[in-house]
């Protein structure tokens, strides 16, 4: 196991009281596998994908729990450690390449900084830095450009090229394409494609399902600051057993579906005051009395590979 | 089939580009980006045309172009046989009545110091169709049929009391309020969580049966387009590269463009689309657009043709127009 | 009363702007206090010239006398009301001339939006002290010429900051929305914009009221406000700091603290709205 993350609980301490962002969130990642993380706003998947990297902003805190990447706990190394860990061994390319990059240098002296702070002589990261852009298809001249110069596209580029940098056990991807034209996402979901081909695990992060289910091999589905579902691609779409992960593919307009989009009525609640119980009660379809409103459902194995947190998984097929 | 409700004839935005003192100095011709460049279409009654196209296009100008937000540079808007594009600002209050906009952000279409019941029952106001009273009883109305409710609760709040989904909702009622006939959607759902998207369009959906409501959707989203519109134009760098039925143009793209817009569409049923229509690069800066056909330095089967002359709209099927030296059909 | 309401809600918080505010607050509403109640509670005539000069503080003279006998406790307490008095005026006058004007130049914009702005910048560049003392000059000494000196003052101050909300506000979808409603430009300025420029405007009112106080006090300072035997803070300041190097130190003590308590209590409201106006709307 690559990482495992155990019960990981992130709150927000807020001026209007404690927002419950994640709760309880355990799964493991094995190397060289795609690893999907869906859910809407709210729903706690980028708090999760946060608090692996030990970066929950504040008001933000990692109450509880453990992250354990090649068996070191990352909430509990000191900065050096981590230091030496990110950037290198586990690196982050965020929805917004604004807020990475810096507005005022030139993005190849970016990308060459990246390497030298870690130690790699400035003229092998200068080299480096044009292979680099290549892989990822951009011409070698805009070594020379700003940020600002850079289209939307061309500066998640430059951001993906830094964290390749030093061929990164885990890439993990918080919305990373949610900003961009369909025909660039395309091109930048191939660019991930071909850093997995060379082993690098990817954590993926986006409210899209048909994104997910286009490239991961697995997806976990997060509603409410839970994790909810938990399975291989083939088994999520074909089968889904929480009533959210059925909900949220038919809600989806999808080009080559056929047949009715129907919405999930209701809201998503308030993390200040979650619902009692399963979080999911109050907009289920399945909601059964006494059962649903009264206990958490734990998440379990209920076929193989396949993990889900309800009181009737499935239910709908009777 | 009667005259259309609106009609775009070649219609064109150009937005000067700023030129730095050296250049006037030294007489550089002014540069103009061509947002929008010649674009025509139909749209009649009770019909939803679906404007798609990434960004940068021109879409969104489009949209506002045609309702006179902003000025077009060159073209004609005909909306129920009335020349609109050279009426005055008070001239053209009447028709506002009847053509509305609905935006992509639920977050600051409303005005954050003015309670949403009174922002929905404010254009009534405006137009002298009813008086407070009246108008507020018709905000509440509205209030109900957009599903907010209690709403004599949902009257009295501001904006930040409420979701996204909940706004947008506001901004319907706000311009259905006026009962208008035409409604431009910029995006309208683009800024929704996707589970609830489907409920804002059934909105839609819903007063375009009670009104016959003609729509202008604005989207990047191919999958919405398919699921709301009748016909899909698609646009790029400013012009109109196809247009049709929108079963015709999913099924049969006739269109480079289309064809590799659909390819990368992620979808949950298609997923390994296997061979995909190669195109490189990323779209061109509007103030410097390509010679000919505009899509030439991307496409996979451009030539010399395609680099020298622009290609015209022409019929590949019925009512399936490409602008195309090569179409795929 | 809204105002009120708006102050008070941070108090109801756990936020550090609380203590700042209650100061605030307490000081104003004393030296308003002091300004109304004057004939009440002054235990002497201010400008009753007494033979007991130079008197220290003491319970029959808590602050105790200035060089003309007269009671300066009494003279601090009616002195309240021309500092109050003539920020009042200007406050007002730079309001009334400075937030329409703001607000009709963004919207507008063009040549004369680029004009007035030029202008309203020179005159903010110059220092306000310097640029009020020549106004007063010129117009003559008097609690009103003072006043009006301010007031020019502080006009730019409130255009730019209209002027530049005005721009970013003008640029909201839902200012769009409200023309593609149909609603006219005025009614645009009137419903749509001005009600969110209003809350700006009120934090950039207390805290340039901070500021035309110290003006205020400087220009009396120098004699160009009211004319003896009038109470003055400012003039009582100026009158009692060659006495400091005597000893005499509760002439230029007194009147300078409340300049300064006063000055910052405003500081500090405005300050405490600032931050419930940038945390309070989500």
């Amino acid at each position: 196991m690559l990482l495992e993350v155990k019960n990981l609980s992130v709150y927000y301490y807020t001026l209007s009281g404690v927002v419950r962002g994640a709760e309880d969130v355990s799964f493991s990642l094995r190397e060289g596998e795609w690893v999907t993380f869906v859910g809407e706003s709210g729903s706690g998947k980028s708090t999760v994908a946060h608090a692996v990297m030990n970066l929950v902003p504040s008001p933000g805190r990692i109450v509880s729990g453990e992250v354990l990447f090649n068996g070191k706990n990352l909430l509990t190394l000191s900065k050096e450690e981590l230091r030496e860990i990110r950037g290198k061994e586990i690196t982050m390319v965020f929805q917004d390449p604004m807020t990475s990059l810096d507005p005022l240098r030139k993005v190849g002296e970016q990308i060459v900084e990246a390497m030298t702070v870690h130690g790699v002589p400035e003229d092998e990261a200068k080299e480096r830095a044009k292979e680099l852009f290549r892989r990822v298809n951009l011409p070698e001249d805009r070594l020379e450009y700003y940020p600002h110069q850079l289209s939307g596209g061309q500066r998640q580029r430059v951001s993906i090229a830094i964290a390749m940098a030093f061929h990164p056990k885990l890439l993990i991807a918080d919305e990373p394409t949610t900003a961009l034209d369909v025909i660039v996402q395309d091109a930048i979901m191939d660019i991930l494609d071909g850093m997995k081909e060379e082993g690098t695990t990817i954590y993926f992060v986006t409210h899209d399902i048909s994104l997910a289910a286009e490239r991961s091999d697995r997806i976990a589905v997060m509603y409410a600051g839970k994790l909810v579902e938990l399975g291989t691609v083939e088994q999520i779409v074909e089968n889904p057993l929480h009533p959210y992960t059925k909900a949220l593919i038919e809600a989806v307009p999808d080009l080559w579906k056929e047949g009715e989009v129907r919405a999930i009525p209701g809201y998503p609640p308030d993390l200040r005051n979650p619902p009692s119980g399963c979080r999911f009660h109050p907009r289920c379809p399945f909601f059964r009395e006494g059962v649903c409103d009264a206990e958490e459902p734990e998440l379990r194995e209920v076929e193989k590979d396949h993990l889900v947190a309800c009181h009737f998984p499935g239910g709908w097929r009777e | 089939m009667s005259e259309p409700l609106l009609k775009v004839e070649n219609l064109k935005k150009y937005f000067p580009v700023r030129r730095s003192i050296m250049e006037s100095l030294r007489k550089v011709p002014p540069r103009y980006v061509k947002a929008v460049d010649g674009i025509s279409f139909e749209i009649s009654r009770g019909e939803v045309l679906a404007l798609i196209g990434e960004s940068g296009c021109g879409k969104t100008t489009a949209g506002r172009t045609v309702l006179r937000l902003i000025e077009p540079t060159d073209g004609r808007i005909i909306f129920d046989g009335t020349d609109i594009t050279g009426l005055t600002q008070e001239e053209l209050r009447p028709f506002r009545r009847r053509m509305q906009i609905i935006f992509q952000d639920p977050y600051s279409s409303l005005s954050p110091r003015m309670k949403i019941g009174d922002a929905i029952a404010h254009p009534l106001l405006v137009h002298g169709l009813a008086d407070k009273e009246e108008a507020k009883e018709m905000a509440l109305k509205m209030l109900r049929r957009v599903g907010l409710t209690p709403e004599e609760e949902f009257y009295d709040r501001y904006p930040h009391h409420l979701s996204g989904g909940q706004r947008q909702r506001v901004v319907i009622a706000r311009a259905m309020i006026l009962k208008p006939e035409f409604v431009v959607a910029d995006e309208a759902v683009s800024m929704i969580d996707v589970s609830m998207r489907a409920s804002i369009l059934e909105l839609l959906e819903s007063f375009r049966r009670e009104y016959n409501l003609s729509q202008l959707f604005i989207t990047h989203d191919i999958a919405v387009g398919k699921l709301i519109a009748d016909r899909i134009a698609v646009m790029y760098l400013g012009k109109i590269v196809e247009i049709g039925p929108t079963e015709e143009v999913l099924r049969n793209p006739a269109h480079p463009y289309t064809m590799a817009l659909i390819q990368a569409v992620p979808s949950i049923v298609a997923r390994r689309k296997g061979e995909k229509l190669r195109i490189t690069g990323e779209v061109p800066n509007a103030a410097n657009p390509p010679s000919g056909c505009r899509f030439h330095p991307r496409c996979p089967f451009a030539d010399e043709k395609c680099s020298s002359e622009e290609p015209r709209l022409f019929e590949v099927g019925h009512n399936h127009f490409v602008a195309c030296h090569h179409p795929l059909l | 009363m809204r105002i009120i309401d708006y102050l008070l809600k941070p108090l109801r918080g756990r936020k550090p702007g609380k203590g700042l505010l209650i100061f605030g607050l307490v000081v104003v509403l004393t030296v308003l206090a002091m300004a109304i109640l004057a004939p009440v509670i002054s235990p002497y005539n201010p400008t009753e010239i007494g033979e007991d000069l130079f008197a220290p503080p003491s319970w029959k003279h808590p602050m105790g006398t200035n060089n003309l006998g007269q009671d300066v406790f009494s003279r601090i307490i009616w002195g309240s009301r021309v500092i109050l008095y003539v920020v009042a005026v200007a406050t007002t006058l730079s309001i009334i001339i400075g937030v329409p004007l703001g607000l009709l130049s963004a919207y507008y914009g063009g040549k004369t939006d680029r004009t007035l702005s030029m202008i309203m910048d020179s005159i903010y560049s110059f220092p306000s002290l310097i640029l009020a003392i020549v106004i007063a000059v010129v117009l003559g000494p008097s609690p009103i010429n003072t006043a009006i000196a301010i007031s020019f003052v502080y006009v730019p101050t409130y255009f730019r900051m209209v002027r530049g909300q005005t721009l970013s506000l003008k640029g909201q979808l839902f200012v769009e929305a409200a023309r593609a409603l149909g609603v006219r430009n005025r009614e645009i300025m009137r419903k749509y914009i001005l009600p969110n420029v209003l809350p700006t405007v009120l934090v950039v009112f207390t805290l340039s009221v901070a500021d035309a106080i110290l003006t205020e006090a400087g220009l009396s300072f120098l004699g160009l406000s009211v004319t003896p035997p009038t109470p003055d803070w400012g003039y009582d300041l100026h009158v009692g700091q060659p006495f400091l190097l005597d000893g005499y130190w509760w002439l230029a003590f007194f009147p300078g603290i409340m300049i300064m308590l006063l000055a910052m209590g405003f500081a500090m409201i405005g300050e405490a709205i600032n931050e419930r106006f940038s945390l309070g709307t989500r």
